[in-house]
């Protein structure tokens, strides 16, 4: 079975590096941007099977990388969480007109993180 | 004649008085504006520094985290699972950086925007330039959206118990 790539899209070192520990702690193989620009720039250089990203990041946020995402035909049907500490209905909605995948609100535990990455990624 | 000479003297020492005290009160409030802008850096300053220090805290603690692998031998008394649970629980705890993070830097995105509208007072004061006075109106106009207002985000996190999750 081929190890499952995901793409980590997060400003904070500290949640990148905690993201990054904990995917590769069940064993996928993950390559982290610090912006939502950076982060497409990734998309477009190679293939990802899932993406995670934040909201609230310099240069590009969230939202707007999720809707580039889905103008690409690569990404248009390639699962996106929305890992981020927006917890509204509005923020919600607007990330489930975007494209996203799936909203978690930080903190998040681990172990869910998991559950819906495997989830997705069959 | 003598009325008119009395009222005119009266007048300007009236006038005299005035520009006295509008020198007063600019002169004041130079002061609160000087005051104020130092007490808004040095808040800035120790609210950059706290974040500095929360993100080394928060590497250095991330820096000690045993591998899966690893979690048996760290197990000590307890069983593998009970690290895990643990280590899962300490990864939980650790991410109130990023939340603080997020509400310092909102901070000091107030404070930056009041000191601008300082500035732009001091500068009123200085020049009776009106069209400082427009550049003041509008900064303030800026400022009162709040920066949750400009992003449409929010914080209201009160607790560090997992957030929801939802799939669409």
């Amino acid at each position: 079975m081929t190890m499952k790539t995901i793409l980590t899209v997060e400003d904070s070192n500290s949640m990148r590096q905690m993201i990054g520990y904990i995917l590769r702690s069940a064993g996928y193989n993950v390559v982290e941007a610090e912006d939502g620009s950076k982060g497409l720039a990734q998309a477009q250089s190679g293939k990802f099977d899932l993406v995670v990203t934040d909201q609230n990041m310099p240069n590009m946020d969230g939202l707007s990388l999720i809707k580039a995402l889905r103008q690409m035909p690569d990404y248009k049907s390639t699962p996106v969480i929305m890992l981020t500490t927006e917890a509204s209905d509005t923020m919600k909605q607007r990330g489930r007109e975007a494209g996203a995948t799936g909203w978690m609100v930080k903190p998040f535990d681990p172990n869910r993180l998991l559950e819906i990455c495997q989830k997705l990624l069959g | 004649m003598a009325i008119a000479r009395n009222v005119a003297g009266a007048t300007s020492a009236q006038q005299a008085n005035q520009s006295g005290a509008d020198a007063d009160f600019g002169g004041f409030m130079s002061d609160l504006s000087d005051y104020v802008g130092v007490q808004l850096t040095a808040s800035r300053r120790d609210m950059g520094q706290a974040e500095v220090l929360l993100e080394d805290a928060i590497k250095r603690l991330l820096s000690c985290l045993p591998s899966k692998a690893g979690l048996a031998a760290v197990a000590g008394g307890g069983t593998p699972a009970d690290s895990s649970a643990r280590l899962t629980q300490a990864i939980v705890n650790m991410q109130f950086q990023d939340l603080v993070s997020q509400l310092l830097r909102r901070a000091d995105e107030r404070l930056a925007g009041l000191d601008k509208l300082l500035q732009e007072l001091a500068s009123i004061l200085a020049e009776h330039d009106p069209s400082a006075l427009r550049s003041a109106a509008q900064c303030l106009g800026s400022q009162t959206l709040a920066p949750e207002r400009r992003t449409n985000s929010s914080i209201q996190q009160l607790n560090m118990a997992p957030g929801d999750v939802e799939l669409f």
